[in-house]
């Protein structure tokens, strides 16, 4: 029988994963934001960055709140949870990889995140498949 | 000289060409040219000090009469003829009048007596431009009485000195300033700090009064598109510097406010247009007080 782990346990690294994530990514945007980075074009900067966090933060906070309240003690593959956990912290690194390497791509921030959001949302798409997957993958002791 | 058709005579040759036809016979580059006078069509060859040709009118010749016979072997056998056809010659591209609105204009004091002409004029011009480092001027023309002498963009610091960390013309068609990787360069960029402030000088010798056009602006993509001449014409440089000819610099500067925008052209600078002009070496700085 393979090692499992708590899912409440897995659940509970996501949500502290996302949250420090969105923390320093929303950090350095409102940062870019102040600092008039997006002059005139604040809207639009703030349009690709929401969808691509907010989505998926919301889902692991929501599971990790109706886990507590069920107090459910069900487990699932450590090694479900485990790449449950490293897919949400590449993605979330690359967002902020994101937010922070235009600069030295010789291209404004708006025209370098409209090309990558369409790699970051190939990538989200998969990462809400994982964690699909982790969510159904739940099973009893 | 590129200006000119060529037509090879050989056999139809009749003799020498009539004496209002001829109206030079000049020796260059170990070719015999002869100048077809085209008198009737305005059109008048000249030859520079230095013995270059240079048709001044850019419009064909009547058509010539036909000639039979031979004529007289030279050492290529060829006879040029410098007027018959040497349309079409570029014509020297105008300046739009009236010119869009500017940042700020200074006029020099009036450098030009009525002996002068405008090739002398230009001369100081140039003489200004070289001071400048700004040689490369594209030139237009102004009406048939003035020219103009646009300077390439120049990126510049918020003191209006051009820019010399990361050079003064080091910018991609966007405005796009090619910096070397640096932690300090990284984080301008980053939290805009130094958004890309670019300049560039039209400078006008013309007796027309110099007011903006408010219907037309300057656009970055128009500047990087639009190419002036490089010398004057003749025709140009040799007429007489009209009355109440005056030398009138506009400047033009342009921001780039973002990364992501193109630099758009600013109605007010927090520079004066003497600023601009000392501190891009056009005029010689003021002492200080």
């Amino acid at each position: 029988m393979s090692r499992s782990i708590e899912v409440s346990r897995v659940q509970r690294h996501l949500v502290w994963i996302w949250s420090i994530g969105f923390f320093a990514c929303f950090s350095v945007m409102l940062a870019l934001t102040v600092c008039g980075t997006f002059e005139g074009n604040v809207q639009e900067a703030w349009s690709w960055f929401m969808p691509t966090i907010l989505p998926t933060l919301t889902v692991a906070i929501s599971a990790a709140i109706s886990q507590t309240r069920a107090a459910d003690r069900r487990r699932v593959s450590s090694f479900l949870g485990s790449f449950a956990r490293l897919a949400s912290s590449v993605y979330l690194l690359l967002v902020l990889l994101n937010l922070l390497v235009w600069p030295l791509t010789g291209k404004g921030p708006l025209t370098w995140f409209k090309t990558s959001a369409l790699w970051l949302g190939a990538l989200q798409g998969i990462l809400g498949g994982v964690l699909a997957m982790f969510l159904a993958g739940q099973r009893d002791p | 000289m590129a200006l000119l058709d060529m037509r090879e005579l050989d056999a139809t040759w009749a003799g020498p060409p009539r004496a209002d036809e001829c109206l030079a016979l000049s020796r260059a580059s170990a070719v015999f040219l002869l100048l077809v006078a085209c008198s009737g069509s305005g059109a008048q060859p000249a030859l520079s000090a230095s013995g270059v040709l240079e048709p001044s009118v850019a419009q064909p010749c009547p058509s010539l009469p036909a000639r039979t016979g031979s004529g007289p072997k030279y050492p290529n056998g060829l006879w040029l003829y410098g007027c018959e056809s040497r349309a079409p010659s570029t014509p020297m591209p105008q300046f739009d009048w009236p010119p869009p609105p500017w940042t700020a204009h200074h006029t020099l004091a009036p450098a030009a007596t009525a002996q002068e002409t405008l090739g002398d004029v230009f001369l100081r011009v140039r003489s200004m431009l070289r001071h400048a480092d700004l040689l490369d001027a594209g030139l237009f023309a102004i009406g048939d009485d003035g020219f103009a002498a646009v300077t390439r963009v120049e990126s510049i610091g918020d003191d209006g000195r051009p820019r010399v960390d990361t050079g003064r013309f080091a910018f991609d068609p966007d405005g796009n300033i090619q910096r070397k990787f640096s932690l300090k360069n990284y984080l301008d960029i980053l939290f805009n700090r130094s958004p890309g402030r670019f300049r560039l000088f039209a400078i006008l010798v013309t007796p027309s009064v110099v007011a903006p056009n408010a219907n037309s602006t300057i656009t970055w993509a128009q500047v990087h598109r639009t190419r002036g001449a490089a010398q004057l014409p003749s025709s140009l440089a040799s007429a007489k510097v009209a009355p109440g000819t005056s030398v009138t610099v506009l400047v033009y500067e342009f921001l780039k406010p973002t990364p992501d925008s193109a630099p758009a052209v600013l109605t007010e600078s927090q520079l004066s247009a003497q600023q601009h002009l000392t501190t891009a070496g056009l005029l010689p700085e003021s002492p200080a007080p």
